[in-house]
């Protein structure tokens, strides 16, 4: 499936759940004489629908936003990491959340902002989710192409997992693999040079000779 | 305090003029860009409220017309796009302010109570509330004299604090300018980083400087107690 049905389609499905539930909890308020503090409650009941679904379109239309690859520029990736995870360091602390990080020095090619935007909301995710007393890994370590980014345990499935994913791939990274166990993604060490497939005009002129 | 909306959505121009009323403003509405030019350049408003997809003349241009001749006039943007680049080329163009659709009426709200408690933005280097004495270029921070190491983060929150002063924040509000991030976020990182930014400022301090309003988020003001 094409990147765009596959983000109409999830925009539907997610849509599509709390727009039932508004209408059916509107029909059944209609459907019969109510005292005041029924009303109040079914008011209560769509008030918090619609900011469910109020969350999830903010989410589609930060995946949306994202249209055009950013450019990337070299970066300390370590330094990087540590100061994100620096930040995120006194929320850990309040819910009682352990943040492991073991990162080696790496230079990378990225995009800062973006990169800064994914881990602040994977780790405001993992942290909101996780346990009293738990720990959250986070490793940067090297890896055939790069260095491999990785962070354990992973996020609940959904919007801001899919959210996540686009951000770390707008910030250079690949070979991104998001699952409840652990989120990973590849960032290209610094000396990395792109060089363009081959066009047909490209190939005709290599076998011509 | 006299509000002007223009927003081609009538439904949704009257929800707003109704809520607005309701909090004792004078508002009128324009449905089309070409009407809304005109009321915005000929009458005296305190806010411009604007959508930017309307017909006969969009939000971008209205702004235009209206600028040159209204230059202290804030505005507040409506916007269901949702590039980056649109809320950047309406903040460019003159706007004040943006709020996503669909948004809340208190979030409406408060931004506009914010705009209309503000003149236009601020590009002094220094920042001073009561004692508390902020140098953006040193980027240090001092309170009754005594230095106050920051974070960077707890640096632009304070520094936002700051730069609206006497205004009720949001939640959201904060999140969106200190954070970059136009919704929700899963923990309570706002209250976190307000709670160690208040031991910083406020303790030993024979007063307090940031206070929460229940119900709407924070306000850094000279004020005593908390902000009902």
């Amino acid at each position: 499936m094409s990147e765009q049905r596959e983000f109409m389609s999830d925009t539907f499905h997610a849509l599509a759940q709390p727009v039932t539930a508004l209408r059916a909890t509107v029909e059944l308020a209609l459907s019969k004489e109510m005292d005041a503090s029924a009303s109040q409650r079914a008011f209560e009941n769509c008030l918090q629908l619609i900011d469910q679904l109020m969350q999830d379109l903010a989410v589609f239309r930060e995946i949306a936003s994202l249209d055009e690859q950013p450019p990337v520029e070299t970066c300390d990736g370590r330094a990087l990491l540590q100061s994100c995870v620096a930040e995120m360091e006194l929320v850990a602390q309040e819910s009682r959340v352990q943040l492991k990080l073991n990162a080696e020095a790496a230079l990378i090619q990225c995009n800062i902002q973006m990169f800064q935007r994914a881990i602040f909301l994977l780790l405001d995710e993992m942290i909101a989710s996780a346990p009293s007393d738990s720990e959250i890994a986070i490793s940067f370590c090297k890896h055939d192409e790069g260095f491999m980014l990785e962070m354990c345990p992973g996020t609940l499935q959904g919007q801001r997992q899919k959210l996540c994913s686009k951000l770390m791939r707008f910030a250079g990274g690949f070979d991104i693999c998001a699952t409840s166990e652990s989120i990973t993604g590849i960032f290209r060490d610094h000396t990395y040079r792109h060089i363009p497939a081959l066009t047909l005009v490209d190939k005709r002129v290599l076998t011509s000779h | 305090m006299r509000i002007l909306v223009i927003e081609d959505d009538a439904a949704l121009a009257s929800y707003i003029r109704k809520g607005l009323e309701s909090e004792h403003y004078a508002v009128d509405v324009a449905l089309d860009g070409e009407q809304g030019a005109l009321m915005g350049s000929d009458v005296d408003y305190d806010l411009l409220v604007l959508d930017l997809n309307l017909p006969k003349l969009d939000g971008i241009s209205v702004l235009r017309c209206v600028r040159p001749t209204k230059p202290q006039l804030p505005v507040l943007v409506l916007t269901a796009r949702p590039r980056v680049e649109d809320r950047v080329h309406a903040l460019d163009s003159g706007a004040d302010d943006c709020i996503n659709k669909p948004f809340s009426y208190s979030e409406l709200s408060a931004r506009v109570r914010a705009l209309l408690r503000r003149g236009r933005p601020s590009v002094e280097s220094i920042l001073q509330v009561a004692d508390l004495h902020m140098d953006r270029v040193e980027r240090k921070v001092k309170r009754s004299g005594r230095n106050i190491d920051l974070t960077a983060k707890e640096f632009a929150l304070l520094e936002y604090l700051m730069r609206n002063a006497g205004r009720r924040i949001t939640r959201s509000m904060i999140i969106e300018h200190v954070w970059n991030i136009s919704f929700d976020t899963c923990t309570n990182v706002v209250d976190v980083y307000i709670n160690y930014l208040r031991k910083k400022v406020d303790e030993g301090a024979p007063n307090r400087l940031i206070h929460t309003v229940r119900g709407v988020g924070y306000e850094l003001s000279d004020k005593a107690g908390e902000v009902a």
